[in-house]
């Protein structure tokens, strides 16, 4: 069983996907390209794209691992039931994110209009979450971006020392044709 | 090449012979006719090169020194956050790289050749083939535009085409394989 949240080599699996109609597994396209291995099952990335809106990687998963819509938060289960698209979100809001480095953190939405210069023509599309304390750091791209239940993003850079967590939205996902599990 | 610059690449390739397996590797490739050139003193730039004539690539090439490509520091305000823990290594082109990957260092990474090994901006110095972590990633094409002035002058050389690392932040392993030391030549 493969879901959000589990670790690769050096990044952090985002949310159980489909693409093209196949369900697989996402993290950050900036985590480098070629085959990833996730508790000892290889993936093999297919979709994605590291521009405009996007910083996202679909991999394809061997037939026989099963792939539910959910993430662990260290040690908590969440099942993603929804998406929240990037102005839906509120300004002034708390969102969480999990990832393999920094674990389970909270932050505040500051801004809805980031535009990282890694991203080739960066659309001001990524979120920009602060927190006082630190909230993303090295191995944690790629990790689920969470309110609640519902799929906001996922994990891309930071910022401040690592008290601004750099989220690609939902926009993304649109821009790419991959499509979060929520069932 | 003077006899006193083969004397010292002699010396060199000795001192790598106790690094390990990678940089026996490395001895191989590197060390086979291809000197490490340069001042007996530690190296100011944080990058070196032979004019930014390319290099035949099929070869070793002599006298050629170690190239450091490092990144604008304007380029890493907004960092990726995926993790790397990889030997430093130096490719055919002699290019310093992280293991499999290119590699463009953050401000302030140089050669030292009194060391021989890479001085990071915080004065660690991590020896051929010792293990680092770095955080950053993988940017969008081109990855030449997240170079430094100098840099950008040196890039060809390296020839990289596969995936290139953008590094924010590199610290020496916790294993004990890079050493903290007091930098007094820079």
């Amino acid at each position: 069983m493969l879901y959000g949240g589990l670790t690769t080599e050096n990044c952090t699996v985002g949310f159980s996907a489909a693409y093209r109609g196949i369900r697989g597994l996402t993290t950050a396209a900036h985590c480098a390209s070629g085959p990833r291995r996730v508790l000892d099952v290889t993936i093999t990335p297919e979709g994605g794209a590291l521009y405009a809106a996007a910083d996202v990687t679909w991999y394809r998963v061997p037939e026989g691992n099963s792939l539910p819509n959910k993430i662990t938060t260290d040690s908590s289960t969440r099942f993603i039931n929804s998406t929240v698209m990037r102005l839906s979100l509120a300004i002034g809001g708390t969102y969480c994110k999990y990832g393999k480095t920094t674990g389970f953190t909270c932050g505040t939405l500051n801004t809805r209009t980031l535009a990282p210069g890694y991203v080739t023509n960066a659309d001001p599309t990524f979120l920009g979450i602060d927190s006082l304390v630190t909230n993303c750091l090295p191995g944690d791209s790629g990790g689920p971006v969470i309110a609640g239940n519902a799929a906001v993003g996922t994990v891309s850079g930071y910022a401040n020392d690592g008290r601004r967590l750099i989220a690609m939205s939902m926009d993304g996902f649109l821009q790419t044709g991959i499509s979060v599990a929520t069932s | 090449m003077t006899a006193q610059f083969a004397l010292h690449a002699t010396a060199v390739c000795v001192v790598r012979a106790t690094v390990g397996i990678i940089a026996t590797v490395l001895i191989l490739g590197a060390c086979g006719g291809r000197t490490v050139a340069g001042p007996s003193t530690a190296a100011e730039p944080t990058v070196s090169g032979q004019g930014g004539s390319t290099p035949d690539t099929s070869a070793p090439t002599s006298n050629s020194t170690v190239t450091v490509l490092t990144a604008e520091p304007a380029a890493i305000e907004m960092s990726m956050a995926a993790l790397f823990e990889e030997a430093v290594i130096i490719d055919g082109n002699g290019c310093v790289s992280l293991g499999e990957y290119g590699a463009v260092w953050p401000p302030g990474t140089y050669w030292d050749y009194d060391a021989d090994g890479l001085r990071l901006s915080d004065g660690a110095l991590v020896p051929l083939g010792g293990k680092v972590e770095a955080g950053g990633g993988v940017p969008g094409p081109p990855w030449q535009s997240f170079l430094d002035g100098p840099s950008r002058d040196l890039a060809e050389r390296c020839n990289w085409t596969g995936d290139v690392v953008l590094m924010s932040v590199v610290t020496p392993d916790k294993d004990g394989s890079s050493q903290v030391v007091a930098t007094t030549s820079r």
